[in-house]
């Protein structure tokens, strides 16, 4: 009777362990660390994984930037973009398209040829002609998309919008030519059509599963849904049908539910070769201090900046030498740190990653003694006090406690109000609340400075409710630059102006930008062929599975 | 006896509408507008005006409570006001992750525990008794979120054994669902097994030194027999009530181990409701919870009553 | 042999007295100890300080965001902000002691006070009392006192110290009842009538006293999980809030980065566990002190 419950005991404790061991997978295979993999071949089969769901594998209705790689693997339309890193995959290519369209009458007709050998994937496997085209684009409207807005020049798009008709007299389809007609002309209009909204969608199969087009997708791009199983799974394999050039990778699967640290920690064991998700800071730290592994983070440009505003119209803070001396006394360089180091340090307005911007390393080192002169020059030898508001979402309440005691050090009491996050943006947006001194991010939602200047610190911008310009900063002369800088056509001119800008708005200093962050990636050891496209947009079908180096070449290393 | 259960019954309903009425005082009574509280600090006059409205808090606070009331009776718990998706079916959902962290965790602590509180019980003072009481007190001692930490930074971290973190169902293969919740199952056991060796132990000392033990030990019986029969048998009842309560407790959802583990039971649904003001779903998880508890409590008192004939001469 | 000498005999509830004495006494002097002896500071950031580690020049915080471990200037090392991991220990342990206490003694009084009343009075004040205390505790603790905290405002010491008492009351209510109902019907209080007392005497001189034993047992239980409960409020964010060091909203914060940052979350950890340990040995002392033969009780 005494031996029996230890041995129970052991037993059981035998079974558990043996069970963690048995899942204990074994060390990758040493590959040479980095996306280049050498002469790409055929074959092999990726894993992700990603925390939720696909919103949608139906191109009218997805939208979001981490279901888009899934999207755009599966569904390609009339143009794509180079696939290319950097800034020349900015420029659009034919894909489903014979070649780039022309554009007549003064720039409001676009006329495409659909390529003779562009063919819908499995169960179909037939033609896609023009007419499939407009079919897709008219399912739009009445799917309710996301995409709407961005296709509302058509001729006859407003009458669809209002209900009163359902096809589009602006796009025709006669064979494989397809002409769409738009009410004005518009630079940005290829884009518009390059975008995953437009992907042929089979008529038959649409009206047949009108809601659940998820569960019955049919394949225009490189790789077609193998399967979908909500919460757990998607798998895509190489689609036969496809007229462009082929993906490497055979097969890819991603698997859904996982959280980002057992993310990480699969990607580093070799379970799994990547994920849809931000690396966390601790992960991002230890991750970067490992010689191999610092080479499998991808970090890019987030095009964002994290900052400070200042209500210029309440005391203290309507003298420029008050916002300036706040400026000498922050040191970004320790806030860097909050964020393990994944971004640089804000010393101009503008993202640095947007075309044509530069950093202007200004207020980049502190100067205690400086913001310790200036205030005394405003009237306040002795610093003054205030409220610096944020929310709990981290690492914003470490960010802020540390320029709370920035600011103590030249005398400034900030006293910190952090509230939910959720409410945040409306109280800071809303006029009548008086908001004095606050903490706010601004990631690009296009490629472009005005996104920035124009919305946040033109004082032409300034509303009573959703505002974004927090500062209530009204510069006659910034206003006028900003609106005229849009309307430049001239690349390198343009940038010049928004530089010019830029120093204006950080001499002024109605916002104190801290940081640019940028955003990270995490890839396994043995891929190769993965990089940042500009549209920030994975292309699955470049991917491709390294093969086993050398082990000469291991003992090298 | 049918009266006494009649009865019993009776103040079970007494109990959880008063359950009710507590949790509507706290949203409600407590000063400061519930509706600013549901929109959230930052939110405008106007916007808290709406809210009121649409959620129909203008009402008086009686009847907003007799409604709910009512409509709970009839098995319509209302819908979140975050998700606006049926409370009762929200709560359904995530009951069987609840429920797989507790049944774990029981069958991992009733295995440590008790087996080593007899064993303590056995040879007081041994070696093995001062290491047993030495362990549960810690056990009984340490933050429970806190041991979780230590275990996933320790063996899922460093090791490797465990996934960090995650929740899989058990539909998607039964070796995967046990590999993700061994280590909360051991964090949230070791609490417990403390308890219940300690309680093992103590409840059979105490019946150890009463007259008819002595007794039978004095008859020369066989001490394994007398252990078993008559000392385990009795040191059993209170800890099945315990265990009884223990586990109704845990259906409710155990909000540290279910927050550290990322399990997406009843705990962290009860805690996100609390967060963002959404009374409806604090109403629910709340009520849900206090269902299993004032059941339990049900079920023992009417075991005691059956059992013990003391009780049933007192209230008759 | 007074309750008093044979509370001294047990060694294992002498030694945790002794542990919570001198922790009483660091968190008292907290100011002292951590500024004249310690030369540090529980808020000041170290986020761009160096400091001299084996020779060399080493960042408080490093560059990719991890602060330094335990070490000579920082002995239990530093927070993820830079700040000193010992000194918000103690600063800690100032706050987590005094909301205890604080929590345990309003538990205390409204638990007596309410068993006092139902114990005593019973019929239908007693059915009453029972069935809210019964409906009280049907609602799970932490959620109890994650209501009421996301109810009150926030972040204030005594918006914790009022969630403790109210949190805690109906397990020491229940207890006291019992020991009323079966103190009324001793001779004393009988005899006490007789002589013509009213009420609140018989309750004041001789049912009280008489209760002080299993309160100060219970009480130091009690406060155990206080500790306990005060650190898993602070963890969940809804206890003390930052800057105020408390041992659970540290554990929280060094949540994130625990697997390169240990000492930020094991620390506190230990800190609560020893806390909690000594409570529960002095409490068990006491009740074999104050209630000689209720548990048979060899070393522990």
């Amino acid at each position: 009777m005494t031996l029996r419950p230890h041995l129970l005991l052991s037993l059981f404790v035998a079974l558990l362990l043996s069970a963690g061991g048995c899942v204990h997978e074994p060390r990758p295979v040493a590959y040479v660390p980095g996306p280049d993999g050498g002469t790409p071949r055929r074959g092999g089969h990726a894993v992700f994984v990603r925390e939720e769901d696909p919103d949608y594998l139906d191109p009218g209705l997805s939208y979001g930037t981490y279901s888009a790689a899934v999207t755009e693997a599966i569904f390609h339309t009339l143009l794509d973009y180079a696939h290319e890193p950097g800034p020349a995959g900015a420029t659009l290519e034919p894909d489903l398209a014979q070649s780039l369209p022309e554009i007549r009458e003064n720039g409001t007709l676009y006329c495409f040829r659909v390529r003779p050998d562009a063919r819908f994937g499995a169960p179909l496997h037939r033609h896609i002609t023009a007419a499939d085209f407009k079919y897709s684009i008219e399912r739009l409207f009445e799917v309710e998309s996301p995409g709407v807005p961005f296709y509302r020049h058509i001729v006859g798009a407003d009458r669809v919008i209002a209900g009163s008709a359902k096809t589009l007299p602006g796009v025709i389809a006669r064979g494989d030519s397809l002409y769409i007609r738009i009410t004005a002309p518009d630079p940005t209009f290829l884009h518009i059509l390059s975008m995953s909204f437009t992907a042929p969608v089979p008529r038959e199969v649409a009206e047949k599963y009108p809601r659940t087009l998820s569960q019955h997708t049919v394949a225009t791009g490189p790789f077609q849904v193998a399967e979908f199983t909500p919460r757990r799974r998607v798998i895509l394999v190489r689609n036969p049908d496809y007229c462009g050039k082929p993906a490497w990778l055979d097969t890819f699967e991603l698997r859904l539910g996982v959280t980002q640290a057992n993310a990480v920690a699969m990607i580093r064991r070799g379970q799994v070769d990547g994920g849809f998700f931000e690396v966390p800071p601790a992960e991002f730290a230890r991750l970067r201090a490992d010689s191999s592994w610092a080479h499998q983070i991808d970090v890019s440009d987030g095009l964002e900046t994290d900052y400070l505003f200042l209500n210029v119209r309440q005391k203290p803070f309507d003298d420029v030498r008050v916002r300036q001396a706040m400026e000498w006394a922050i040191d970004r360089r320790a806030l860097l740190k909050v964020y393990s180091g994944k971004g640089i340090v804000a010393g101009e307005f503008c993202p640095v990653g947007m075309p044509g911007a530069r950093p202007l390393g200004r207020y980049v080192t502190p100067d205690r003694a400086r913001a310790k002169a200036l205030l005394a020059e405003a009237g306040y030898p002795n610093g003054f006090r205030t409220k610096l508001y944020g929310y709990a979402t981290e690492p914003v309440p470490r960010l802020l406690t540390i320029v709370q005691q920035q600011l103590a050090d030249v005398g400034i009491q900030a006293e910190l109000d952090i509230g939910e996050a959720i409410g945040y943006t409306s109280m800071a947006s809303d006029t009548s609340r008086h908001v004095p001194f606050g903490f706010y991010a601004w990631t690009a939602d296009y490629v472009d400075p005005s996104n920035f200047f124009d919305t946040l610190v033109n004082g032409h911008r300034i509303t009573a409710i959703n505002n974004q310009n927090l500062s209530l900063f009204d510069d006659p002369w910034v206003n006028h630059h900003i609106e005229h800088a849009m309307t430049v056509a001239d690349d390198s001119t343009r940038a010049k102006l928004w530089r010019e800008i830029d120093e204006r708005v950080m001499d002024d200093a109605p916002v104190l930008p801290l940081l640019h962050t940028f955003e990270s990636r995490l890839y396994s050891l043995r891929l190769a062929g993965w990089y940042r496209h500009i549209t920030r947009i994975l292309k699955i079908e470049d991917l491709y599975l390294k093969s086993a180096p050398r082990p000469a070449a291991v003992a090298a290393r | 006896m049918t009266s006494y259960v009649a009865r019993r019954l009776a103040w079970c309903v007494v109990v959880l509408v008063m359950v009710c009425a507590i949790t509507f005082v706290i949203f409600f009574a407590v000063p400061g507008n519930p509706a600013q509280l549901i929109a959230g600090k930052y939110a405008t006059p106007e916007t808290i005006a709406l809210v009121e409205k649409r959620l129909g808090l203008d009402q008086p606070l009686p009847i907003q409570f007799g409604r709910f009331l009512v409509h709970a009776a009839y098995g319509d718990w209302g819908f979140s006001y975050v998700s606006q998706q049926p409370v009762l079916a929200t709560i359904l959902t995530a009951f069987p992750k609840t429920l797989s962290l507790t049944f774990g965790a029981v069958v991992i602590w009733l295995l440590l525990g008790i087996p080593a509180g007899i064993l303590s019980a056995l040879k007081p003072g041994s070696i093995w008794d001062r290491s047993t009481m030495v362990f549960t007190l810690v056990g009984i001692s340490a933050p429970a979120y806190w041991i979780g930490l230590v275990f996933l930074r320790v063996f899922a971290d460093r090791m490797g054994w465990f996934p960090l973190g995650d929740y899989t169902e058990m539909g998607q293969g039964l070796l995967a669902w046990a590999h993700h919740l061994v280590l909360p199952w051991i964090t949230l056991a070791l609490l417990y097994a403390g308890w219940y060796a300690r309680m093992t132990r103590a409840q059979m000392l105490d019946i150890a030194r009463l007259d008819y033990v002595r007794t039978a030990y004095a008859k020369g019986l066989d001490k394994r027999v007398v252990v078993g029969r008559h000392i385990f048998r009795n040191a059993l009842l209170p800890l099945v009530t315990m265990l009884g309560m223990d586990v109704a407790y845990l259906f409710g959802g155990a909000v540290l181990t279910e927050s550290v583990f990322g399990i997406p039971g009843i705990g962290g649904l009860a805690w996100r409701a609390i967060r963002m003001r959404d009374l409806p779903m604090v109403m629910g998880t709340v009520l849900f919870a206090a269902l299993f508890i004032v059941v339990a409590n049900l079920i023992v008192d009417l075991l005691y009553f059956a059992l013990d004939p003391r009780i049933q001469r007192e209230t008759s | 042999m007074t309750a008093a000498r044979r509370f001294a005999r047990d060694r294992w509830a002498l030694t945790g007295f002794v542990f919570l004495a001198l922790l009483v006494v660091v968190a008292v002097a907290a100011p002292l100890v951590v500024g004249r002896v310690l030369h540090a500071s529980p808020y000041r950031l170290g986020m761009m300080d160096k400091v001299k580690e084996g020779g060399r020049l080493v960042d408080v915080v490093s560059d990719g965001g991890i602060p330094i471990g335990p070490s000579a200037s920082y002995p239990l090392g530093a927070d993820l902000i830079g700040r000193d991991v010992l000194s918000r220990l103690i600063y800690g342990a100032r706050v987590s002691l005094l909301v205890s206490t604080m929590g345990t003694l309003l538990a205390v009084l409204l638990g007596l006070l309410v068993g006092l009343l139902a114990g005593f009075y019973r019929g239908t004040v007693d059915t009453i009392l029972s069935r809210f205390v019964d409906a009280m505790m049907a609602i799970p603790i932490l959620l109890l006192a994650i209501a009421l905290a996301s109810v009150l405002p926030q972040g204030n010491v005594w918006t914790v110290v009022l969630i403790l008492g109210l949190v805690n009351w109906t397990y020491l209510a229940r207890i006291v009842r019992g020991e009323v109902l079966s103190l009324r019907e001793k001779e004393f209080v009988e005899a006490a009538r007789a002589l013509g007392a009213n009420d609140s005497v018989i309750l004041a001189r001789h049912l009280v006293p008489n209760l002080v034993g299993p309160l100060l047992v219970f009480g130091t239980l009690s406060m155990a999980g206080n500790i306990l409960l005060e650190s898993a409020l602070s963890f969940l964010g809804v206890g003390i809030q930052a800057p105020t060091p408390s041992w659970g909203n540290m554990i929280q914060e060094g949540m994130a980065f625990y697997s390169v940052a240990w000492w930020v979350v094991l620390f506190p950890g230990i800190a609560i566990l020893l806390t909690v340990v000594s409570l529960n040995l002095v409490g068990d002392g006491l009740r074999d002190a104050l209630v000689p033969g209720s548990q048979e009780r060899i070393g522990l």
